[in-house]
């Protein structure tokens, strides 16, 4: 380990402060699970029923369900209560955040300089970073990844980290796995004899998922890459005062400057739905060229439409893309995954894609189940299960 | 300088509307806002009573600086989520009327000009009263 500052403990909030984080936290919970149960409750015993005597037949799409709850008050309530948690997920972390500020630039200013773990920070002012990032705030986070409001700024990064605790703070994943750990563990059971040397994290931003994967499989030589400086000094920050070593550069998916054939190993996550099909599309074929023959890509995201268990759930999971600054949502989970790889290059046959329960959740014997498919992982839905896929090149 | 930073609270992006009028929209922030207040409000004398109870004068520091232990946390979970499901129980109440609609003799239901289901029709409403007036004469009889 390391004797640098980590810069995640340069986070002291007062008192009312927590008690504030901690409200939003159960508040996500209770909108997420019990009054998200409430709609469904509502949809099954009332919206369903009146649709079936209207239509004889049950609504086949998610955008017949959101056409019947549009106009339902425990739809417009709920919705109301997701967009403001959602809000005062990032409002709750500011203030403590613009005290700490200075501090949390010196700690990663010295965190760079000394070096412990030596790994690397490579920034480019010239980045092209697109405009789903300069133009919507994603996830409401306001100054989005990339905003710098002073020189070496790490605020974005801190906003992000320190916000998606609060905002999982009530949920299962909360203390336990993550999709990082999640597929690792899951790859690691499936193929046996697969053992990366190298690694790319694509969108990293502050580097949690990342550093899980790495846990799994310890010695690779890891790259991450990001189009916001703030959270990459951040990330570099965290891996150095944690012992882990990784390359950190400021690059656009769609344009890597890593030479052909150089990675085992290529991850996202919650990645693709940010960004348009087209360039999803060329971030695939650069993806396809980066890596070795023989590794794997792997990504996690929402399941398709064409893997969820029905149109409802279709329409919940289409939320995001109303409400949350994630327009593309609707586009990515209506695409053919499989046919989205073959035309980046990778064969159909070598097109992988699995759900299983959150890493830590359950016991090691069911995620090994799931894994091998002898048993059945709950839906995807508020960090109980999640959903990869990818392809073998 | 870095002290002088003020981070943004503005999300660019479009605003979305829920409701039809855009003041129910305003209100429903204000009354989320409101309950992080009274949650924060709620600890802030949940601490002051722990403190009062282990001695008899409290210095104002003592409460800034309390940190809860896990036990403390725990109870003080279960009231914050218990707050939440009061102040918003008319989302759970809505369940519990669908649910009471139920399939008996087919959906009965009061909705209004938009369509939005609002809850079980005034005809099935009376038919329980009789149903209810009718068992409790029987339970008189007997």
């Amino acid at each position: 380990m390391s004797n640098i500052k980590n810069i995640e403990t340069v986070f002291d909030p007062t008192h009312d402060e927590a008690a504030r984080q901690r409200y939003v936290s159960v508040l996500r919970k209770r909108i997420l699970l019990d009054y998200a149960r409430d709609m469904k409750t509502v949809y099954d015993h009332a919206i369903e029923p009146r649709f079936v005597r209207k239509n004889g037949r049950k609504p086949k799409t998610g955008n017949e369900v959101r056409k019947e709850m549009l106009v339902q008050p425990i739809f417009q309530e709920w919705s109301a209560l997701r967009h403001n948690a959602q809000l005062m997920t990032w409002w709750s972390v500011q203030p403590e955040i613009e005290r700490k500020l200075p501090e949390m630039i010196q700690v990663a200013k010295d965190a760079s300089d000394a070096n412990p773990a030596g790994g690397s920070l490579r920034l480019d002012a010239n980045v092209d970073i697109p405009q789903t990032v300069t133009e919507l705030d994603v996830h409401l986070m306001p100054g989005c990844f990339h905003s710098e409001h002073v020189a070496d700024d790490v605020a974005q990064g801190a906003v992000y980290h320190h916000g998606t605790r609060v905002f999982s703070g009530g949920l299962a994943h909360r203390h336990r796995g993550g999709w990082g750990a999640t597929a690792a563990n899951a790859l690691r059971i499936k193929y046996p004899t697969f053992r990366p040397k190298t690694y790319l994290d694509l969108g990293c931003t502050v580097g949690r998922e990342m550093f899980s994967v790495m846990d799994v499989y310890p010695g690779m030589e890891s790259h991450g890459i990001d189009v916001g400086a703030p959270c990459l000094r951040y990330a570099h920050a965290l891996a150095e005062a944690t012992g882990r070593k990784v390359h950190f550069s400021q690059q656009n998916a769609e344009a890597l400057d890593f030479p052909d054939n150089t990675f085992d190993l290529v991850t996202s996550s919650f990645f693709f739905h940010e960004i348009s099909v087209k360039s999803s599309a060329k971030i695939l074929a650069e993806a396809y060229r980066v890596l070795k023959p023989g590794g794997l890509m792997i990504n996690q995201e929402l399941p398709p439409v064409s893997l969820v268990s029905g149109p409802y759930e279709d329409f919940v999971l289409d939320w995001d893309a109303y409400y949350n600054n994630e327009p593309f949502y609707y586009q990515f989970r209506h695409q053919d995954l499989q046919k989205k790889f073959v035309d980046a290059g990778f064969k159909a046959k070598n097109y992988v894609q699995f759900r299983v329960p959150n890493y830590g959740t359950w016991s090691d014997d069911l995620f090994a189940a799931c894994v091998r498919g002898d048993a059945v992982p709950p839906e995807v839905s508020n960090g109980q299960a999640w959903f990869s896929f990818g392809a073998w090149k | 300088m870095a002290q002088d930073v003020r981070l943004p609270r503005r999300s660019k992006g479009p605003k979305p509307q829920f409701f039809r009028d855009p003041a129910m929209d305003h209100m429903m922030a204000m009354i989320i806002a409101l309950t992080g207040e009274l949650s924060v409000a709620i600890e802030r004398q949940d601490t002051l009573e722990r403190l009062l109870e282990a001695r008899r004068v409290v210095p104002r520091q003592d409460i800034e600086a309390y940190r809860p232990d896990q036990t403390v946390e725990d109870q003080r979970f279960n009231r914050r989520d218990d707050l939440i499901a009061r102040v918003f129980h008319v989302l759970h109440e809505q369940a519990e009327l669908a649910e009471a609609m139920g399939t008996k003799g087919g959906l009965s239901y009061v909705a209004d000009d938009r369509g939005a289901i609002l809850g079980p029709s005034p005809e099935r409403a009376s038919r329980r009263k009789k149903a209810a007036k009718a068992s409790s004469r029987s339970k008189a009889r007997r």
